[in-house]
């Protein structure tokens, strides 16, 4: 006959040990730089609109004008170091930390499960009997009493289910709310995002589950001293569930060294990003890029929205251009603006407005999904660019287009003006305008007037605005600062944007 | 200031409801006055011979004085997170949460710490209502209330403001 197994004697092999000090690791990252993202849009609603004042909770206590039209940037909320990683308004930074973190943690869930599935570990997780219910219960009772329940094995049922719960339900939830902000997933299967609500529901359904893993840390922490630091140090660090005073010893001096080394990395992190953002920006974005890349940046939107979904007086962002051609050509409804179409093609174009209408119009009801977090439903109407890239003809060696702008972002003097590059695939997708009305409308001035790109599957900084001309080339690294956009080359954002 | 009041005022909620509860659960209203002059004395203030007078003078000036000092760390966390001017509903929740957490370090680590004997005298009901309910539905909701009443601090009441005010 064989022996029952006791999972107290089974110990917590290396695997566990070493994806447990991971995830601290990842975690801690993860919540500082998402943080930072927060500070980009401090608000968190449950409806896709985002109009002000219909957000449900807000972290910041910026006043907007009420004598003048301010704009989304006007509502970002610097947070401290302390706090938020880089801090200080850097949100192209804090981004790529996150999915950094990102990557390193689904690494590490990954490790864990499969340590998780190949032993008998799983049962020190997952309730085999309905009876856990109300053994979670009558612990729950125990600690009411102020008293330590009896040890399972080798958990208590309420310890078994939290666990159970932070695993198997609120990581999943998090990996898929965050998923459920990709402009290029939600582009592709609109009805994903759908499933949580909307995109600023799974954004806020992501910011109540960092607080749940915030309050389970802490409250992990309390349980594990309760029912024994020295005992659970030793299990966590060494593996033994029967530690001597010696291993305890060394499990104490193992964990504060590795505290020390954790307090050091986001001293280090934060304080490299702050001085030295460019290095950081050269050193995370090669191994984002290429998975991003290759696991988003492929799909194309396939967005439908209703006419009564559109966004009434949606969110402007950026200020219009004051540069004085721009100005002379507003001021005669840009009947004089002509789209300069040039580089590696076959054939350059001039083309006025309604030339471009003329070439056969598409419209589209579409979410704008803004970098900083905030949404809006609009219906566009433009020329397909896979139209127009079949009458100018790319030549062979063309990869990528870059669109040029009147805006000359005169708030921030001597960064040159704004233009942005999009993947020549990208640009023969369905869905991508070169947008020159909006909800009915001539497109109006704040949200781009002439033209505006729309990049149906990106973030809104990769859809230039003010758009004057597009050029066909093979590389831009000799472009700007080189990072293939303004918001790249001075903000350190990523050149691509699907998530 | 504003801490200390919104604290002072949850703080005579939380301990008038307290000597309720303990006289209609275990006859004993004199109960939360014992177990805050305990905090300082040890378990000698739940012992029949420690003089009732003391233990209420003691134990009304460490409850308020706590009190006092957990409604400023309430109002200093709101500070701190951008959270004074939250909706009511949210504001209320705040409160809740802030009473737990008040609840558990106060009874579950705290008190076990400092007079471990003290934890032995309160029977299930008396703690579930003498303390989680008492700190989740009185002195939490009161700091809140107080909060939502005055919003110390808060410039722009966005949440009630409309587009038309805010957007010109």
């Amino acid at each position: 006959m064989t022996e029952p197994l006791v999972l107290a004697e089974l110990g917590f092999p290396l695997g566990i040990r070493l994806t447990h000090a991971f995830n601290i690791v990842f975690l801690t990252l993860l919540i500082r730089s998402g943080i930072e993202i927060l500070g980009g849009h401090p608000m968190l609603y449950f409806n896709d609109d985002c109009r002000p004042g219909s957000e449900w909770i807000r972290f910041s206590s910026k006043r907007m004008f009420r004598d003048r039209r301010w704009t989304a940037e006007d509502e970002k909320q610097p947070y401290t170091p302390v706090v938020a990683l880089p801090g200080r308004d850097n949100l192209g930074l804090g981004r790529f930390w996150h999915f950094i973190a990102v990557v390193g943690w689904l690494v590490t869930g990954l490790v864990y499960l499969l340590v998780l599935a190949t032993s008998d570990q799983w049962q020190r997780l997952v309730p085999t009997t309905w009876q856990v219910f109300g053994d979670a219960w009558d612990a729950a009772l125990t600690y009411l009493r102020l008293d330590v329940p009896p040890a399972g094995d080798p958990y208590n049922a309420l310890q078994q289910l939290t666990y159970f719960g932070v695993i198997f339900i609120l990581t999943p939830l998090q990996v898929l709310t965050g998923m459920a902000m990709s402009p290029a997933l939600e582009g592709r299967f609109p009805w994903f995002p759908r499933l949580f609500g909307g995109r600023q529901s799974a954004r806020s359904l992501h910011f109540v589950g960092l607080v749940a893993f915030v309050a389970f840390t802490v409250h992990h922490v309390a349980l594990v001293i309760a029912h024994g630091l020295l005992d659970g140090l030793g299990a966590i660090v060494l593996g033994t569930e029967t530690a001597t005073v010696a291993e305890h010893a060394l499990a104490v001096g193992i964990t504060l060294a590795f505290l020390a080394g954790l307090v050091w990395l986001h001293i280090w992190a934060t304080h490299t990003s702050l001085r030295r953002p460019r290095a950081v920006h050269d050193a995370l974005q090669p191994v984002l890029d290429p998975v991003q890349a290759r696991l988003l940046q492929p799909l194309t939107s396939r967005q439908r929205y209703r006419r009564a979904d559109i966004t009434a007086d949606p969110r402007p962002n950026g200020r219009p251009p004051r540069h004085e051609t721009y100005q002379h050509l507003a001021g005669h409804g840009f009947t004089d603006w002509r789209f300069e179409v040039s580089g590696l093609v076959e054939q350059p174009l001039s083309l006025t407005l309604d030339e471009l209408r003329d070439l056969g119009p598409q419209r589209q009801i579409t979410t704008h999904k803004c970098i900083q977090g905030w949404s809006y439903v609009a219906e566009w109407e433009g020329l397909p660019l896979s139209v127009l890239l079949d009458h100018c003809h790319p030549t062979s060696d063309a990869r990528y287009i870059v669109f040029r702008t009147f805006d000359d972002k005169w708030e921030e003097p001597g960064h040159g003006e704004y233009y942005s590059v999009a993947d020549l695939e990208q640009a023969r997708a369905p869905q991508t305008l070169l947008a020159y009305g909006m909800n009915g409308r001539p497109l109006p001035t704040a949200y781009g007037a002439p033209l505006r790109l729309r990049l149906e599957n990106q973030l809104g900084y990769n859809m230039a605005k003010y758009i004057r001309a597009m050029e066909l080339v093979e590389r831009y690294d000799d472009i700007g600062e080189g990072y293939g956009g303004w918001r790249p080359d001075q903000l350190h954002y990523g050149r691509i944007a699907p998530i | 200031m504003h801490g200390a009041r919104a604290g002072l005022l949850a703080g005579l909620a939380l301990g008038v409801v307290e000597i309720v509860a303990s006289a209609v659960l275990t006859r004993e209203p004199l109960l939360p006055f014992q177990f805050a002059a305990g905090l300082l004395v040890g378990p000698e203030a739940l012992a029949p011979a420690f003089p009732a007078a003391a233990s209420v003078a003691l134990g009304t000036v460490i409850h308020l004085l706590l009190s006092t000092l957990l409604g400023v760390a309430f109002l200093a966390g709101l500070a701190l997170t951008f959270q004074l001017s939250a909706r009511p509903p949210l504001m209320v929740l705040y409160g809740v949460l802030f009473g737990v957490t008040v609840w558990e370090v106060n009874f579950l680590a705290l008190a076990p710490l400092i007079a471990p004997e003290l934890t032995g005298r309160l029977d299930l009901a008396t703690q579930l209502w003498n303390g989680i309910a008492s700190y989740c539905l009185v002195y939490g909701p009161v700091l809140a209330v107080y909060v939502i009443g005055v919003r110390p601090g808060v410039l722009d009441r966005w949440w009630r403001a409309d587009d038309s005010e805010r957007q010109t």
